[in-house]
């Protein structure tokens, strides 16, 4: 989760008209925006659409901010608000040809070759189940398995009930495996 | 198809699927003790998912020019952008469109008309106090000058038919190339 001391800070000045203040938030947590936009969009473009459209709503949203909610909460809430907007405008239209791991950077760049076309076939694989996962199960998933928050955490981001999260992760684990092994 | 013990593999598809704390059943832990085929599926299917949650986690690298995108977009949003608000002469008095609203209402425009066009992505609005700006960015082999007139005209038609009175300018800007590898 983001620093909660400053982005608190920085929140409560937006909401109480410091422009300024909510420009530095912009700077500093865009990228968790971007990355979390990307983890559940699987695509760069598609992301950085989100990134924009994200921070809008959460400019057009600060006078509702009334601290009750963890800034990161909030924040994890405006990213996947908007990601969960942009599937539905794309539902029609989405290609699954498409590869959805462009752009996601792999660290460990010192492989060979053939073993490098492996593993990006392997990355391309992972990052197409995931993209096939239904955005009910493919959020939580993301919050919970890729951002590490806790299950209580990705209840206060998605507004539902523990339970439900514990459920919907597990289902999405179960489809994972089930996608990944037809591919085999 | 079935193990060679008898049992469904969808059971073991469901423990895997579970946290990785999660505590066994007294029959499956005694089952996994002595059926050698399910222990190392188990380990098989749990080694899958632990791929899974290394290919996803590694850093995303944010674009270097998003966080001042994502500025601009607020900016734009938040007023001083558009120049004056809109003001439509209706019967009895008169209609004040805030430039908030022209802006919102432009960024929308121009994404749900931009949405399907290949070729075209919008990377942004910026507002100098005098109209607002659409950025794009333009497939390689596309003639800039058409995009941008065609741009221009879709944009302030479809504006003007929701507004119902002359639109402020608008401006095209282009400023980057898709070149083939990343104009999808």
């Amino acid at each position: 989760m983001p620093r909660a001391g400053s982005d608190r800070t920085l929140l409560a000045a937006a909401a109480a008209g410091d422009t300024g203040a909510f420009d530095a938030l912009v700077r500093s947590q865009t990228p968790l925006m971007y990355r979390v936009a990307l983890r559940i969009l699987g695509n760069t473009a598609d992301a950085e659409d989100v990134v924009q459209d994200a921070w809008i709503s959460a400019w057009r949203a600060l006078p509702r901010f009334r601290g009750q909610a963890e800034p990161s909460t909030w924040l994890y809430r405006v990213a996947t608000n908007a990601a969960l907007a942009q599937l539905r405008r794309r539902r029609r239209t989405v290609s699954l040809d498409a590869d959805p791991s462009d752009g996601m950077i792999v660290v460990d760049d010192a492989v060979r070759p053939e073993d490098a076309a492996l593993r990006d076939e392997r990355t391309a694989q992972v990052h197409r189940a995931i993209a096939e996962l239904d955005p009910s199960q493919r959020i939580p998933l993301v919050l919970r398995e890729f951002e590490e928050l806790s299950y209580e955490e990705v209840a206060a981001v998605l507004q539902i009930s523990v339970p439900a999260v514990r459920s919907r992760v597990h289902r999405a684990r179960t489809a994972l495996l089930a996608r990944l092994e037809e591919r085999r | 198809m079935t193990s060679p013990c008898g049992r469904d593999p969808d059971w073991l598809v469901e423990i895997a699927a579970a946290d990785p704390d999660a505590p066994l059943s007294r029959d499956a832990a005694e089952h996994l003790r002595t059926c050698r085929y399910c222990a190392d599926r188990l380990a098989e299917l749990r080694e899958r998912l632990d791929r899974v949650r290394a290919t996803v986690a590694p850093p995303v690298r944010t674009p270097p020019d998003l966080v001042g995108r994502s500025v601009a977009a607020v900016r734009a949003i938040r007023g001083g952008g558009v120049g004056s608000p809109v003001l439509v002469a209706q019967r009895g008095g008169s209609l004040r469109i805030s430039e908030q609203v022209v802006a919102l209402l432009t960024r929308q425009v121009a994404t749900e008309l931009l949405d399907p066009v290949a070729g075209v992505r919008l990377q942004g609005i910026v507002g100098d106090g005098e109209g607002l700006a659409l950025r794009l960015a333009v497939g390689y082999g596309l003639s800039l000058p058409d995009v941008g007139r065609w741009v221009q005209r879709a944009v302030g038609a479809a504006l003007e038919s929701t507004l119902g009175v002359a639109v402020p300018a608008v401006r095209v800007e282009i400023v980057d190339l898709l070149v083939p590898s990343t104009a999808r």
